[in-house]
């Protein structure tokens, strides 16, 4: 039976979270906390909410927990975890930038900007209704310039 | 409308209002509203995982104010002729996107410039932005010109070139160093990487050039008319060095103790021979490549011995007029070798060898040799029109007097396997087969199925192996005379009564655990086609 180290996080709410060392570990802005001794009772993550705390941790959870091997396997099943990982509503990917450029992890870092780059280039479901409303709008604006084009050129 | 080339100053207002619809059905607005208003090295950084073409950056420009400084300031300006429709516009680009960077007085992260020079009007342009960027300083910089005719000058890089302390990266094509290069001090202090190619260099410069870099790890110089030498005195950062070279080159002599791979191209249309080196004190350098010609008065052991410390040779030798091929190396784990002649014999003194390959096969296999660290002596080849030489009689031979292959992968194609299956004289030379652990062939699918038969049962004269694997692009379902052709050709060469061969198809389960098991016994050279593996185990007698 192995004893291991915990540490307390407490945040934003008042919350406080207790994970594993070695999960606490992946933030670097933690990891520097724990080395500089400033871990003695509770690391403060006072700008960081629950909700947010709580998908980081989740987050680090998975990412340590997987065999680092390069098995097929354990490689697609981290694959499609990152994958429902990032379908969060676009509220909560936003403030998870803020909070994991904060404790900086950069596997989930990239993961996040990747995610939203890939929104840049292209369009998701929630967007297309969304999108149809602007371009409705954006088209009747195009009609209107056309004919003041036109009739600009006195065709 | 092919949104793809873009435009910039077409003051169409109905292409303006394209534009804008275009933009808008790509993202949501409401979204990129909220990108917007992140930290702008945040947006900075998210947009680094974009493809950034001229016309995204310009459609991203056009959504809000915020969109365009955040496009303005973005540090990442990467220019390509080829996504514009004319010159002018492409030119004028530039003039603008770097303008407005360097408005912001920021240090760029890249600048990159790619273009076929046809005027010098358009030189002047270029000229004008290098200076606005050189000034704030660059981390990367890659200019890559063609000239639309001979005659056209080598554009000469402004001065302030060399005092960049940041910069980081520095590719050139086609153009030419600063003139004051040799008299001014050269600051290039955070030097990694430099590649030149198609610059007029001299052996001075080189070296001076190097000695400036202290940094610097990776050199690359190709195709760069002008120096007969290549001599590098005390450093100690230097890692990769590559030299490319299409006029003589006489001597290559380097000082870097942390030098780890080295690669040589002759590219001359008169074989000369290879250049005399003087590597004795790389005593990391360990991955070694030479694309060229042997002078007749330099052996084989000789040339080798220049790389005292190699683990890793992959050599290509055009001209070598020699029978014997005698090769002595402590250190040599993977070797692979193409020659045009064909070698009667082979000797190879080599203790710690667990992979040649000859004829040999493709770089990215040498890669995977490298880099397997639980690899069994293993032999490839890759027989071709050149090399009639090696057919099984030479290649018996060459295994009974190397006598340490575990291993062996054949991949013949069709064109070629007639030569190579010669049976009467690998008959005429009265050795029994050789003990292999493991052989892997590879059937060539244009093939008729008698001619794998043949190819097989020559093989199967060749070596007594433990397992075998055939690999083909056709499914073994429909190539069963060969499938058994095979399995009975196994079985004979054992005491029928004691064993066993067990079939694993790539269909069972049990495939995957054998093919783990092979993978420290097989080269794993493209996966691809299916594969039918033998495996010979010792049963109860019946």
């Amino acid at each position: 039976m192995s004893f291991s180290k915990t540490i307390m996080l407490r945040n934003y709410d008042g919350e406080t979270f207790v994970v594993d060392e070695v999960v606490a570990v992946e933030p670097q802005t933690i990891e520097h906390m724990i080395e500089d001794g400033c871990a003695n009772t509770s690391i403060p993550l006072p700008n960081i909410t629950s909700k947010i705390l709580s998908k980081v941790i989740e987050h680090c959870k998975k990412h340590v927990e997987t065999p680092n091997s390069n098995e097929k396997d354990a490689k697609a099943d981290l694959k499609s975890f990152d994958f429902d990982f990032v379908k969060a509503d676009q509220g909560t990917l936003f403030d998870l930038i803020l909070a994991v450029n904060y404790l900086n992890i950069k596997g989930l870092l990239d993961l996040i900007y990747q995610t939203i780059a890939d929104m840049i280039k292209g369009k998701t479901p929630e967007e297309e209704e969304e999108m149809r409303r602007v371009n409705a709008w954006v088209f009747s604006c195009f009609v209107g310039v056309t004919c003041l084009y036109f009739k600009s050129k006195k065709i | 409308m092919n949104i793809n080339y873009f435009n910039p100053f077409h003051v169409d207002i109905v292409y303006s209002m394209v534009i804008l619809l275009e933009t808008l059905a790509a993202t949501g607005i409401r979204e990129m509203d909220r990108i917007s208003q992140l930290p702008e090295s945040t947006v900075h950084h998210i947009l680094s995982f974009c493809n950034n073409t001229p016309a995204d950056l310009v459609r991203m420009s056009v959504l809000s104010k915020s969109w365009f400084n955040l496009t303005a300031s973005f540090p990442s300006l990467d220019f390509n002729i080829r996504y514009f429709r004319t010159r002018e516009s492409f030119f004028k680009y530039v003039e603008y996107a770097t303008s407005r960077f360097c408005h912001h007085n920021l240090t760029a992260h890249k600048f990159l410039l790619c273009t076929r020079i046809q005027e010098s009007a358009e030189l002047d342009v270029v000229n004008r932005c290098l200076e606005l960027v050189l000034k704030n300083g660059v981390r990367e910089l890659m200019i890559s010109f063609t000239y639309s005719s001979l005659d056209f000058p080598k554009y000469r890089l402004p001065n302030m070139l060399l005092s960049v302390s940041v910069l980081e990266s520095l590719t050139m094509r086609g153009c030419d160093l600063p003139s004051s290069l040799m008299l001014d001090a050269i600051n290039f202090t955070s030097l990694i990487q430099l590649k030149l190619f198609m610059v007029p260099l001299n052996d001075e410069v080189i070296t001076y050039l190097v000695a400036s870099c202290p940094l610097l790890q990776v050199l690359d110089i190709g195709i760069c008319s002008g120096f007969k030498k290549v001599c590098v005195f005390g450093h100690q950062n230097l890692q990769e060095l590559r030299i490319t070279y299409d006029t003589p080159l006489e001597r290559i002599y380097i000082e870097a103790p942390n030098l780890s791979s080295l690669r040589i191209e002759d590219e001359d249309e008169y074989y000369t021979g290879a250049p005399r080196m003087n590597l004795a004190s790389c005593k990391n350098l360990t991955t070694v490549s030479y694309f060229g010609c042997l002078s007749p008065y330099l052996s084989f052991t000789d040339f080798v011995s220049s790389f005292p410390f190699v683990e890793n040779l992959y050599l290509v030798i055009n001209n070598y007029n020699c029978n014997t091929l005698k090769l002595s190396s402590p250190s040599l784990r993977t070797f692979m070798l193409h020659s045009m002649c064909g070698f009667e014999d082979i000797e190879l003194s080599t203790p710690n060898l667990v992979f040649f390959s000859y004829p040999c096969g493709s770089y990215s296999t040498w890669r995977m040799a490298m880099h397997s660290t639980h690899l069994k002596a293993s032999m490839q080849s890759y027989p071709n029109g050149y090399t009639s030489g090696l057919c099984f009689q030479k290649l018996r031979r060459l295994l009974d007097k190397q006598n340490g292959f575990k291993v062996l992968n054949l991949y013949i194609n069709a064109f070629h396997s007639q030569t190579f299956t010669e049976l009467e004289k690998l008959k005429a030379i009265e050795l029994p087969p050789y003990e292999l652990e493991h052989v892997e062939l590879k059937l060539d699918a244009g093939e008729e199925s008698s001619a794998h038969v043949a190819f097989v049962n020559t093989v199967l004269w060749c070596c007594r192996p433990r397992s075998l694997t055939l690999r083909s692009s056709v499914p073994f379902e429909e190539q069963s005379d060969v499938v058994e052709f095979t399995y009975k050709k196994l079985l004979e060469q054992e005491d029928q009564g004691h064993t066993k061969i067990q079939i694993v198809s790539p269909s069972s389960s049990e495939a995957q655990k054998h093919l783990m098991d092979l993978k420290s016994l097989s080269m794993a050279s493209p996966r691809e086609g299916k594969t039918i593996s033998f495996i010979k185990e010792e049963g109860t007698p019946f």
